[in-house]
């Protein structure tokens, strides 16, 4: 196991070992050329990550565990997607769903992309950002709930 | 950009493993039928357009230097107040 040395956007230089690297054979929308991560927890017992390109120090996304937020959430993954994320037909595997963030200036108004999550199999190391056909779901759905937005709570 | 005339049921062959079927026609609507290899990612255009928005400002997001401890705060104070 290699332990490496890399520079984060918000954690400054942060080591990693080689099995945390997370490959994304088609890089993300957007950020195609990118096909290597780590995702590492703000704490322990936290539902928010840091998506960290392992090549590009200001490539940084937050990430949130999809069903701590949205317990309901449901996503169809195609025979094709599965291959992608080295889950054998009718094999047997983990699959993590994490939702990239969009964090405003008051950041109890983050929202979630819940169209396209990212679909994490962190025993093979691999990872998608699931492009649906069709969706009922969008790009923005509020993470936190309108109680959480009230001025009298006076957090940012 | 290449265009071609197709009638219903007519095809294009895009190299070898690629081929567009014109299904149908009604209308404004025109059902196609793709055949492609599974490597090829078949998307519908404005749904890829705007995962690339939402991507790119999903990055662009500059929280101050410590963004995680408040989003951890909000996400205590928000399982506090509604029960699950």
């Amino acid at each position: 196991m290699n332990c490496m040395k890399i520079k984060s956007k918000y954690l400054e230089e942060i080591e990693i070992e080689s099995d945390q690297i997370i490959f994304f054979p088609e890089g993300l929308p957007a950020f195609e050329e990118e096909r290597q991560f780590v995702i590492i927890p703000f704490a322990a017992d936290s539902p928010f990550f840091y998506l960290q390109s392992v090549r590009k120090e200001q490539l940084c996304f937050i990430l949130a565990d999809v069903f701590t937020f949205f317990p309901h959430y449901e996503i169809e993954i195609n025979n094709r997607e599965l291959r992608r994320l080295k889950i054998r037909e009718g094999g047997k595997g983990s699959l993590n769903v994490f939702a990239l963030l969009t964090i405003p200036e008051i950041f109890a108004e983050t929202t979630a992309n819940l169209l396209a999550p990212l679909i994490i199999n962190f025993d093979q190391q691999v990872g998608i950002q699931y492009i649906p056909q069709l969706s009922r779901y969008h790009t923005k759905h509020p993470l936190f709930e309108d109680s959480i937005l009230s001025p009298a709570q006076g957090v940012r | 950009m290449l265009v071609l005339n197709r009638k219903k049921g007519q095809s294009i062959c895009i190299g070898e493993q690629i081929r567009i079927t014109v299904v149908d026609v009604q209308g404004d609507y025109i059902k196609i039928g793709i055949d492609a290899p599974r490597e090829v990612g078949v998307y519908r255009q404005e749904i890829y357009r705007e995962i690339v928005a939402a991507n790119m400002q999903a990055a662009a997001a500059k929280p101050g230097q410590e963004p995680h401890h408040l989003l951890d705060d909000l996400f205590k104070a928000q399982l506090e107040t509604t029960p699950r």
